[in-house]
C-alpha cells in the first residue's frame, strides 16, 4: 500500500531554516568549545543536580561528540517532519521552531557551562548552571520564534468545486444568520489545574522554608507547567460566515479555515494516543493536523491543498453539517 | 450551541437570541456553569449589532438564567438548570385538553397568561 502525501510548499526555505541554520548554530558552538579546550579541566562537569552543584562529569571531547549526535539527529528529524508532512503552515513553522530551539538551547547551554569552567583545575568547583540555562533557553526561544516567523504561511487556496451532495447538511432559511460556538476541555480540567497549583505551592513553600532548593526548583517548574496547561488546554471552536476558528483562552495560537477552503466536513472519532501520539496541537504520520483536547468525536475538515484538520469537539455532527451548508452558501456568492 | 437568527422574521433579533438560549437551557444542552460566547464575538459572527446581543443577555440575566460578570462573560446559573419535568407534564396536559376542546392556540395562551398573573 502506498500513501500519497499532500504537496508541501516552501521546501527550500524550510531546509535552510530547519536544517542548515540549526547545524550552523552547532558548528559555531563546536568552534567556540574547541577554542576553549586548553583552558578547561578534564573531566569537565556535564550534569548538575537539582540543588545546583555539578554531579556528573565527562571528557570534554566525548561531551562535544554527544552534543553533535543529539543535535544532528533532532534537526534531521524535525526537518524531515516539515519536509514530508508540512502541507499545513503550522507544521512547517513548528518544525522550524523546534529544530532551531533545540540546537540553540543545547549548544548554548554547553558553551555556557564550558565558559564557566575556564581556568578551573577541578570541575567539581564549577558554579551553578542557572545563568547559562536561562540565557540559552531564552536565546533559543527568541531565535526559534524569529525563524518560524520567516517561514511563509499557506497561500489562500480557494475552491469552487461544490461540496459533495452526500455530505451532511443543516437546513437553513435563505436569510438566516448562524453561529455555532462550543468550548472543549480535557476531562477533570479543574481538578488537574487545582492539583498542579497545590503541588506547586507546597513545593515552593518547602523551598522557602529553607528545606531544599530542590523543592523550590520543582515548585517553580510545576507552577509554570500548570499555568501553561490552564492557558492552552481549553479550546473554543466557532463556525460562522467566515469559516471555522479554533483558539485557546488567549487569542493566539489559533487555527482558521475560511469557507472557500473547505472541500467538505464530516464527523470522525479521535483516539489521541494511537492516532496522534498524544494530546494537544498534533500532527499525525500523514500530515493531518489535530487539535486533540480529548478522546471521542471530532470535526474532520477536508481542506484544499490536500490538507486535513481534526478538531475534537462535542456535537461535531451539528458543526460538520453547518460547515458544509455554509460552504455551499459561500460557493453561491 | 447553535445560534440562528432570521432578520426577515417579525420577532426582534434580541428576542430570537434570548429564546434560543432559554430553549437550550430547558432541553439541557446548556448546563449550569457553561459560558455563552462573549457578546462582541457573537455579534461579529452573526453580523448583528453588539447592543442586540447585550440586550438579549440582559433579558436572560433579569430572568435569572445567566450571570453577567466582568471578564468572565455570561455564565449559566444553577437556577437555570432546575428540573422542569413536572411543569412539562402539566403543560402537556394543558395542550392535550386544549386540543380536545378544539380551542384556538391564542385562547389557550391567553388563559395561561391570565393564570400566570
Amino acid at each position: 500500500m502506498t500513501i500519497t502525501l499532500p504537496p508541501v510548499p516552501h521546501r527550500g526555505r524550510l531546509t535552510v531554516l530547519a536544517l542548515i541554520l540549526p547545524l550552523a548554530v552547532l558548528v559555531v558552538a563546536l568552534g567556540v568549545a574547541i577554542a576553549l579546550l586548553p583552558q578547561l579541566p578534564n573531566p569537565v562537569a556535564t550534569h548538575w543536580g537539582p540543588s545546583g552543584t555539578p554531579d556528573g562529569f565527562g571528557s570534554p571531547i566525548e561531551t562535544l561528540v554527544m552534543l553533535t549526535v543529539i543535535v544532528v539527529a533532532f534537526s534531521v528529524g524535525m526537518w524531515a517532519l516539515g519536509f514530508f508532512l508540512g502541507s499545513s503552515a503550522s507544521t512547517r513553522r513548528l518544525s522550524v521552531f523546534f529544530a532551531l530551539w533545540f540546537a540553540a538551547a543545547l549548544s548554548g547551554l554547553l558553551v555556557g557551562s564550558l565558559v564557566m569552567q575556564r581556568g578551573l583545575s577541578d570541575a567539581s568547583q564549577a558554579p551553578g548552571i542557572g545563568l547559562p540555562l536561562g540565557l540559552s533557553f531564552g536565546f533559543a526561544t527568541v531565535l526559534g520564534a524569529l525563524a518560524a516567523a520567516l517561514m511563509p504561511g499557506d497561500a489562500h487556496q480557494p475552491t469552487t468545486t461544490p461540496v459533495p451532495a452526500d455530505a451532511e447538511r443543516l437546513p437553513l432559511g435563505p436569510g438566516e444568520q448562524v453561529a455555532w460556538v462550543r468550548t472543549v476541555e480535557p476531562p477533570h480540567l479543574t481538578w488537574l489545574i487545582g492539583g498542579g497549583a497545590v503541588l506547586a505551592m507546597a513545593a515552593i513553600g518547602l523551598g522557602l522554608l529553607g528545606a531544599t532548593t530542590v523543592g523550590f526548583t520543582f515548585g517553580i517548574t510545576m507552577a509554570l507547567l500548570t499555568l501553561a496547561f490552564s492557558l492552552f488546554s481549553r479550546w473554543t471552536v466557532t463556525i460562522d460566515r467566515e469559516g471555522l476558528r479554533a483558539h485557546t483562552v488567549l487569542p493566539r495560537p489559533r487555527t482558521v479555515v475560511p469557507l472557500d477552503e473547505v472541500e467538505s466536513a464530516e464527523v470522525a472519532e479521535v483516539r489521541p494516543l494511537p492516532d496522534f501520539g498524544g494530546w494537544g496541537y498534533r500532527i499525525d504520520s500523514t500530515g493531518r493536523v489535530g487539535i486533540v483536547v480529548r478522546a471521542g468525536e471530532a470535526i474532520l475538515i477536508h481542506r484544499t491543498g490536500g490538507r486535513q484538520l481534526l478538531v475534537t469537539v462535542d456535537d461535531a455532527t451539528t458543526g460538520a453539517a453547518l460547515l458544509n451548508t455554509l460552504a455551499d452558501r459561500a460557493r453561491m456568492r | 450551541m447553535l445560534f440562528r437568527i432570521d432578520p426577515s422574521a417579525n420577532e426582534p433579533l434580541f428576542a430570537q437570541l434570548a429564546a434560543q438560549v432559554r430553549a437550550a437551557v430547558a432541553d439541557g444542552s446548556l448546563r449550569h456553569g457553561e459560558r455563552l460566547p462573549a457578546a462582541r464575538d457573537l455579534a461579529g459572527s452573526l453580523e448583528i449589532n453588539l447592543h442586540t446581543v447585550l440586550r438579549a443577555y440582559q433579558d436572560l440575566r433579569d430572568e435569572g438564567l445567566i450571570e453577567l460578570r466582568r471578564g468572565r462573560g455570561a455564565v449559566i446559573t444553577a437556577r437555570a438548570g432546575q428540573d422542569l419535568a413536572v411543569l412539562r407534564q402539566a403543560l402537556a396536559a394543558v395542550a392535550a385538553e386544549s386540543r380536545r376542546l378544539e380551542l384556538a392556540d391564542e385562547t389557550t395562551i391567553a388563559l395561561l397568561k391570565e393564570a400566570l398573573r
